[in-house]
């Protein structure tokens, strides 16, 4: 009797907070008519996704793809009962979670912890200018909504970390990694064979992409390709690195195409293929790769991987693809962009070197610096060095007395030219100096109209 | 010429690769004898192909380079850190694939044909 009223008691409960969520969202409708999107900043509870025959608009809607016998009423139907995880609404997350919603895939979770900004637009593109600020998760999922109503999107504005993902990735069918950061791509690995979820995986930078299913079908994890997580300095994000828009575009719908397969229940054929794509000589090339490996740390025989660690320590980076700010020089060996603007504005002599790659030159450059590329220095490129000596030389002709000339090393960020200003050091007849922050910093703090990338 | 058309020669050591190799392919044709030995037995051209950060550090997107017929996994990647000591910076954080096959760096024997595509592939993590 007791135990029928509490469950009782339970069920209303329930029942008055759907009320609640109902009447919210018709309010949302009648005040703006948009239809109201709750933005998920924790792990929720999600309810099993029930089994329904198509309506006739079901019907009239996916009638092209029900057309196929590959997919048919079956492979819809199964569509419909599955949930996706798409990490990441960024230039792979935006196509991909389109053509899912398309598809018309039951549950869509969209996870993102950033903000839109302007210099997303050119990929990212299920954002708009007018979102610019909004959090990308709800971006994501106010785009796909007008594409799709009768999906259910489930947007969270949150980090994926080791202590949320396998509350979250354990409630979806398939999870899609669309991040950009490797500590994310090894947390999201690890989480998926923990919690035995097939991993759709690609990503992409400048002209080239990559796809892979992971944990699928006896294939390898992302660890048994990449046991050991590259050194953080190797690493090239898209913010330093650049990516045409359009490549994310193609891999974020090759993505779309092997989680529709898998949903609907036809399979996919990448579980143990590598796929790279070519934007430069557009071509693609499958790498036929060796099933899970028996040694390997997470999905092997004897797992040293059996909880999720701190991802970000054992990649020695932060997961995000923001820049990184490096730390090489003592505090007298570097000075501000307001020290600069001084030394300019009092004409004392001195070099502005710009180390930045020319093609980063060509956005914008301040006037009278002279450009070489770290990577000339590095390399010790003879041109390169002759081009810095001769106008060293000249430059400290037309100082008055002879002491050392002042340089100053300038770059995007002023992480390059710390490396720069370590090579230079030893060089005669000069002092050496890296302006703190680069030019980005001068443009926030010095000429709001110098252009920022 | 052995090379596929994807790869265009960038270096002089590249040039002298390929004739060394179109040479050799010919003169094995006419006269049938094996002329292309080296200290590690028969040498073919093979096409390397450098993808994301190893085109990057190696300067070429691909190659012609003269490798033994019969290598391992780990002789191969030690001959490729011989042409490009920069690819060092990948230890460990790369995938090999010869004819498009997966091979583990070790001592997985391999054995090469003229004309056989080698591609060094490192992970690519943004999005």
């Amino acid at each position: 009797m007791a135990d029928e009223v509490s469950r009782l008691k339970a069920r209303l409960l329930e029942k008055e907070n759907e009320l609640d969520v109902l009447k919210n969202k018709l309010a949302q409708l009648e005040k703006n008519g948009t239809p109201f999107i709750e933005l998920n900043d924790k792990v929720t509870t999600l309810t099993p996704l029930g089994s329904k025959a198509l309506s006739n608009q079901d019907i009239v809607r996916y009638s092209r793809q029900l057309l196929l016998p590959e997919l048919g009423v079956r492979g819809q139907q199964n569509l419909s009962q599955s949930s996706v995880l798409v990490v990441g609404c960024g230039g792979l997350g935006c196509p991909l979670a389109l053509y899912l919603a398309a598809a018309g895939i039951g549950r869509l979770g969209l996870l993102d912890y950033d903000e839109v900004e302007l210099s997303n637009l050119h990929r990212q593109v299920l954002h708009r200018e007018e979102s610019q600020g909004q959090a990308k998760a709800l971006s994501a999922a106010t785009a796909v909504n007008r594409l799709n109503s009768t999906i259910e999107c489930v947007p969270y504005h949150l980090q994926l970390s080791s202590k949320n993902a396998l509350p979250l990735i354990q409630q979806y069918d398939i999870v899609a990694d669309c991040s950009d950061n490797v500590p994310t791509r090894y947390l999201v690995n690890d989480a998926c064979v923990i919690s035995g979820k097939p991993l759709v995986s690609a990503s992409a930078l400048r002209m080239e992409g990559q796809l892979t299913v992971y944990n699928y079908h006896g294939g390898p994890c992302y660890r048994c390709l990449y046991p050991v997580p590259p050194p953080a300095e190797t690493v090239t994000n898209c913010s330093d690195g650049g990516v045409l828009g359009v490549v994310p575009g193609i891999m974020g719908c090759l993505q779309a195409l092997e989680v529709i397969k898998i949903a609907s229940g036809q399979g996919s054929s990448c579980g143990q293929q590598l796929v790279m794509f070519d934007a430069l000589d557009t071509r693609f090339r499958s790498i036929r790769l060796r099933p899970r490996q028996p040694g390997c740390a997470v999905c092997g025989e004897n797992p040293s991987v059996t909880q999720l660690l701190d991802y970000e320590a054992l990649c020695g980076s932060a997961a995000t693809d923001k820049c990184r700010r490096l730390n090489l020089l003592s505090k007298d060996q570097r000075i501000t962009v307001q020290e600069y603007k001084a030394i300019l504005d009092s004409a004392t002599s001195h070099l502005l070197l710009d180390v930045r790659p020319p093609v980063e030159v060509d956005i914008c450059q301040l006037p009278s610096s002279l450009n070489i590329p770290l990577t000339g220095l590095q390399r010790g490129n003879g041109d390169h060095i002759q081009l810095l000596k001769e106008s060293i030389r000249r430059t400290k002709g037309q100082m008055s007395g002879d002491g050392l000339l002042p340089v100053y090393v300038i770059c995007k960020l002023g992480n390059d030219s710390q490396k720069a200003v370590q090579l230079l050091e030893k060089m005669d007849d000069i002092t050496v100096k890296d302006i703190c922050g680069g030019l980005m910093a001068w443009s926030q703090k010095i000429d709001l109209t110098f252009p920022q990338y | 010429m052995v090379a596929n058309p994807h790869s265009k020669p960038h270096s002089l050591c590249t040039f002298i690769d390929c004739w060394y190799a179109m040479v050799s392919a010919n003169l094995e044709k006419e006269s049938n004898t094996d002329s292309s030995f080296g200290p590690e037995g028969r040498y073919v051209a093979v096409t390397v192909l450098y993808f994301a950060k190893s085109a990057e550090l190696t300067g070429h997107r691909s190659e012609v380079a003269l490798l033994p017929v019969a290598t391992s996994s780990g002789q191969l990647w030690a001959r490729l850190l011989e042409l490009h000591p920069s690819l060092a910076a990948l230890q460990d954080q790369v995938v090999l694939a010869v004819r498009q096959q997966y091979v583990a760096l070790g001592d997985q024997s391999i054995i090469l044909a003229d004309g056989d595509e080698v591609a060094v592939v490192p992970p690519l993590s943004g999005g």
